[in-house]
């Protein structure tokens, strides 16, 4: 867990603590690494683009455990610089925290744990490039700091993003990194100036404040909508997909792509306070072995997620039914981030399916529309298929014995449809059956139930079936009833 | 915009042909059409009305170009 602070409300034990654990990480050389992670990034990769903020909440969150690691402390979260209250009057620029301005004449910092002499910044060779240069209002497109105001018009945009992906988009993530719009991410960047201009901005440790400020902005958007997802899905530039590997970031947990990047509270990050109107909602909808949910993606882009426990270990199918075109990530065991499948059509029409073997825990089906511009309803369904211990009756391959030995006893088979035709499943024997048939690929939907169709009190089924699986339950018409039967199927 | 060569705190900024060197090394740079702008990847965050606005602030900001005031 990180829990991140407004950098103005540490106390002096919490500003010594994370300024300490900077400058170990710079005594270590960790630090300079981070730099240079930034700096030979490919600039047009993370930014003006999509990957923009996911790639920045992996690079804070990085630094974070490197800060937790030399601290000893899990919780030591970066602090945030809360922007309408962090000019060059607020507390976070005190010399126990980052130091002030830069020197009116030469631009060098000379009060401070970052002063000249004692903070030495890396070009992107990975040598000595002088002291930190801050010029706090000077360029003349960063005169000043966002406001309350402007954040909130920022949070108010949706989507997520918008083709052409780049500087020129419409939506959220162009607005709060700063080229369109107020202007949030880079007006920061260019109020501070001197070293925070370049690829190198990490050189001062107040980048990672920023960005704590940032990715803030966009979890109170992701709130703000709480079903609205990424943006490109799949048909973006290389590397701004939600599953593209971002550029110069680690494989390792949580992983490096966009999708593994968005869940923030997954992360484990968490916020001192968020603006009034940001609330956690339940961002899920519960779905449970056997009941069919239907549900609407009633704006372009949203996600709608659906969570689910499996108690034991088993086969289970998550599919969608309807006319919408959707696509299914399936999420867990009990990690929102760590995607176990993603589906588009196996289902039926362009329907998703999943199957999987799944271990306990809980998990979380999240479904979109495959054309993000539409809106359309879809039902989505949870069942445990026990398929492979169930027997399977051959189809035209001859008969198969079993018998009710106990009260309420049923027993459970399976059979492959592999070209649509008419079959019948029929029992024989002196026993009085009940027959039921499900499917396609579902063992909890009903297509017929039959008591004495058959010979004598046999029963029988003939339908047209589609090309699936199917499953057939039979038991005595007596709920205390039991004796030997026969049962097949034929086409 | 035309040709042009100066040396800008200690660094030689040359413009040719919409190419621009510092120091004599390549600086890739980028036209944005819809703000009539030039940006580079050197300064991630800022975009410049000219050329020369663009290889002035590079050479003034870069901490790979280390310009006189420290050396």
């Amino acid at each position: 867990m990180s829990i991140r602070r407004d950098a103005n409300t540490l106390t002096s034990a919490q500003r010594s603590e994370f300024i300490s654990a900077v400058l170990t990480l710079k005594r270590e050389g960790v630090y300079d690494q981070f730099v240079l992670r930034h700096a030979r990034a490919n600039m047009s990769a993370i930014h003006r683009c999509p990957a923009f903020l996911p790639w920045h909440r992996r690079f804070v969150l990085d630094f974070e455990r490197e800060l937790q690691r030399v601290s000893g402390n899990p919780d030591l979260g970066v602090p945030y610089w809360n922007w309408p209250e962090g000019d060059s009057n607020a507390s976070m620029w005190d010399d126990d925290l980052l130091g002030g301005n830069g020197d009116l004449q030469s631009g060098f910092v000379l009060t401070g744990p970052f002063r000249q002499g004692q903070w030495t910044l890396v070009n992107m060779n990975g040598n000595p490039a002088g002291s930190l240069v801050r010029r706090f209002g000077e360029e003349t497109w960063a005169r000043t700091l966002p406001t309350e105001v402007e954040i909130d018009d920022v949070i108010n945009q949706s989507p997520y993003d918008e083709s052409p992906w780049n500087s020129a988009s419409a939506g959220f993530r162009n607005q709060v990194e700063g080229f369109l719009g107020p202007n949030l991410h880079n007006r920061g960047h260019g109020w501070v100036g001197g070293s925070m201009l370049p690829m190198t901005s990490p050189n001062d440790p107040v980048f990672f404040m920023h960005h704590a400020m940032v990715d803030k902005v966009w979890y109170e958007w992701q709130l703000r909508f709480s079903s609205q997802g990424y943006q490109p899905i799949a048909n973006g530039p290389f590397g701004q997909n939600l599953r593209d590997p971002m550029d110069s970031t680690p494989q390792a947990s949580p992983g490096n792509r966009p999708i593994d990047m968005w869940d923030s509270e997954a992360l484990g990050i968490e916020y001192d306070q968020l603006r009034e109107g940001s609330t956690i909602v339940p961002r899920s909808t519960q779905l449970t072995v056997g009941n069919a949910i239907t549900s609407t993606v009633s704006s372009p882009g949203e996600a709608q997620r659906f969570e689910f426990d499996v108690p034991v270990f088993g086969p289970y199918t998550i599919q969608t039914s309807g006319d919408s075109d959707t696509l299914m990530t399936l999420f867990g065991p009990n990690n929102p981030n760590a995607e176990v499948d993603s589906d588009d059509d196996s289902g039926e029409g362009f329907n998703a399916l999943i199957s999987q073997t799944l271990s306990s825990g809980q998990y979380i089906a999240e479904v979109r529309l495959y054309d993000p511009s539409t809106t359309g309803a879809f039902g989505i369904a949870l069942e445990s298929n026990e398929a492979a211990s169930v027997p399977r009756l051959p189809v035209n391959g001859g008969v198969v014995n079993g018998s009710i030995t106990a009260d309420r006893e049923s027993d459970v088979y399976r059979f492959d449809v592999t070209i649509t035709d008419i079959y019948s499943v029929e029992t024989s024997g002196q026993t009085d059956t009940f027959l039921t048939l499900y499917g396609p690929n579902s063992q909890t939907t009903v297509i017929a139930q039959d008591d004495d169709s058959g010979m004598r009190l046999n029963s029988l089924i003939r339908r047209q079936l589609s090309v699936g699986q199917y499953f057939v339950r039979i038991r005595h018409y007596s709920p205390t009833g039991a004796g030997p039967y026969t049962i097949r199927v034929q086409s | 915009m035309l040709n042009h060569e100066e040396v800008y705190k200690n660094i030689i900024i040359v413009i040719k042909d919409q190419a621009v060197t510092l120091n004599g090394k390549h600086i890739p740079v980028e036209y944005n059409e819809v703000n009539d702008t030039w940006h580079s990847c050197y300064l991630p965050y800022s975009e410049y009305q000219s050329l020369l606005l663009l290889s002035k602030a590079i050479s003034r900001e870069s901490a790979d170009f280390p310009n006189e005031s420290e050396q």
